[in-house]
């Protein structure tokens, strides 16, 4: 498998993992609040914002190609 | 009311002028009105989008949403989008923003009739863009009047507010076009992005902190501050708006010209690392305010929530704060209209009346003028509706443009005939979905009205004979 495919596939497989988690099959904090204040699902979908963000940061440098 | 007076004064001055000095740094040319020269760089590209995003949808229809059903409305909404508008910023708007560069394409519509080499799918696009794009206009507009009227005791009636918002958008964009609204959002964004920020801490510390801002809402209803079965939050009806509320925003033409606009690939990656980062820094603030105003001001009913951000804008935050505020959401109202008064009068310029060359910007402005009494017009006939579910029938509409944007720009077989089907099935089950004349099984229409323009789009393209596309 070629480097190209390689990323391709991991973008898939990050997608759909982001996809699940975003549905609520898992939901792996305990109910807060968190910090005093945060509730739980703050919490959880900041988060979620964040590992998103990641994979956003790998996606634009590895599978997003610059045609120009 | 003399404060406010002078704040909005000096807001619509700057913003004048903003127009007018774009004005004099543009050529003349076709491309330089529709597209800023395609020259945007990526500071000016991420506000024009992110400006342009963003109305009082997040302003006030959020805060007013979460005022009702509590914190689930950031997961549902904001969260997902985080993800979904870079995604198709890449899988649509890249490719697009190339191929009408090469076809010479300067609107939306204009850049799919040249791809299937046909006027008719140009002008399918044309109208329903723009029956989806008056609504979304309308919310913009009835925000800016919720506010206003609530930020002057009811002195500025909401159509006087309305009125004049659509007014100075019309001339400004009038004057400078892309390069004009495109600067024009670098300052409105600005405006209401450190806004949305100061007034989180702000509120939070009137309110006595975070902690008791919480325990507030905690002891009014619990329930706000965890996600529900109910309404939006149902699974199933969770996952159909999930798939509308990333995939609608690149159906929406004026952020789909803004693309066509980017100067290069390069800047258009860069606003897809930016734009997460935006969304989380806005859309807390604009949940939170909402979900804290249950505990501060119980008893809002239905559109009347949509008051929100106002009231705690006013009761939590420093008078001339206060009138930024207010400022803020003008300018989030504006920034997306003038986006959609350009891209929707260049598409009927351009791609169906085609009048000549000395005539075009007439008519363009003449159609502007229209289209803006239309919006004026439809915010007070529906004055009852929240802002949220006037968006919400928008953000349906354009989703079922979705398949046929993305379709013509990556599937080189894919036909015009296929992209008007996709989009008359989708918009058909959307339609009778609503009147519940089929089963929907627990799913939004809008899912089997997307999934039905998927289909279709397919379907006909696969059925076509080869090279017809």
């Amino acid at each position: 498998m070629n480097a190209a495919s390689r990323n391709a596939l991991i973008a898939v497989v990050g997608l759909a993992v982001l996809l699940l988690l975003h549905l609520d099959v898992w939901r792996p904090l305990p109910a807060g609040p968190y910090f005093g204040w945060m509730p739980e699902e703050l919490l959880f979908r900041l988060l979620w914002m964040l590992l998103a963000w990641v994979f956003l940061i790998w996606f634009c440098a590895r599978v997003w190609r610059e045609a120009d | 009311m003399l404060e406010i007076g002078v704040a909005v004064a000096l807001y619509f001055a700057v913003v004048l002028a903003l127009g007018v000095f774009a004005t004099r740094r543009s050529s003349r040319s076709p491309e330089e009105y529709f597209l800023a020269g395609r020259g945007l760089g990526t500071v000016v590209l991420f506000m024009a989008l992110f400006g342009t995003n963003c109305t009082s949808f997040v302003l006030v229809g959020i805060p007013g949403i979460s005022y009702r059903y509590g914190i689930g409305v950031f997961g549902l909404n904001a969260a997902v989008v985080a993800l979904g508008i870079p995604l198709t910023f890449w899988a649509i708007g890249s490719p697009a923003r190339r191929l009408a560069r090469k076809l010479g394409a300067l609107t939306p519509a204009e850049l799919y009739a040249r791809r299937f080499d046909s006027r008719a799918v140009g002008v399918v696009f044309f109208l329903f863009f723009t029956a989806y794009t008056v609504p979304y206009m309308v919310q913009s507009v009835k925000g800016a009047g919720i506010t206003a009227a609530q930020a002057t005791d009811g002195a500025v009636a909401m159509w006087q507010a309305g009125l004049a918002v659509l007014v100075i958008a019309l001339v400004y964009t009038s004057l400078g076009g892309m390069r004009a609204t495109a600067w024009t959002n670098v300052f409105q964004g600005a405006l209401f992005l450190v806004f949305m920020i100061a007034a989180f801490f702000l509120m939070s510390r009137s309110l006595g902190g975070l902690t008791e801002a919480t325990a507030r809402v905690e002891a009014q209803d619990p329930d706000l501050l965890r996600k529900t079965d109910e309404w939006l939050f149902a699974p199933r009806k969770w996952a159909s708006w999930g798939t509308v509320i990333s995939l609608t925003v690149i159906g929406f033409p004026h952020m789909f010209a803004r693309l066509m606009a980017a100067k290069d690939e390069r800047a258009l990656k860069s606003v897809c690392r930016l734009y997460p980062l935006a969304l989380a820094l806005l859309w807390v603030p604009a949940v939170l305010i909402g979900v804290w105003g249950a505990g501060a001001f119980p008893g809002l009913e239905k559109a009347d929530s949509d008051r929100i951000f106002q009231l705690m804008a006013d009761a939590h935050m420093p008078a001339w704060l206060g009138i930024f505020g207010f400022l803020a959401v003008i300018a989030a109202v504006m920034s997306t209209l003038d986006a959609q008064l350009l891209t929707l009068s260049s598409m009927l310029v351009r791609d169906v009346s085609r009048p000549a060359p000395q005539r075009a910007v007439l008519a363009g402005r003449l159609f502007g003028v229209a289209l803006a009494a239309l919006v004026f017009v439809l915010s007070i006939l529906w004055k009852d509706e929240s802002v949220f579910a006037i968006s919400r029938w928008a953000f349906e509409g354009y989703t079922t443009l979705v398949p046929a944007l993305f379709l013509g720009v990556r599937w080189s077989r894919f036909t015009g005939p296929a992209a008007v089907a996709s989009i008359v099935v989708g918009n058909a089950l959307l339609i009778l979905g609503r009147y519940e004349l089929y089963p929907t099984v627990g799913f939004l229409p809008v899912f089997w009205a997307f999934a039905g323009a998927v289909a279709t789009g397919v379907v006909v393209t696969l059925v076509s004979p080869r090279g017809s596309s």
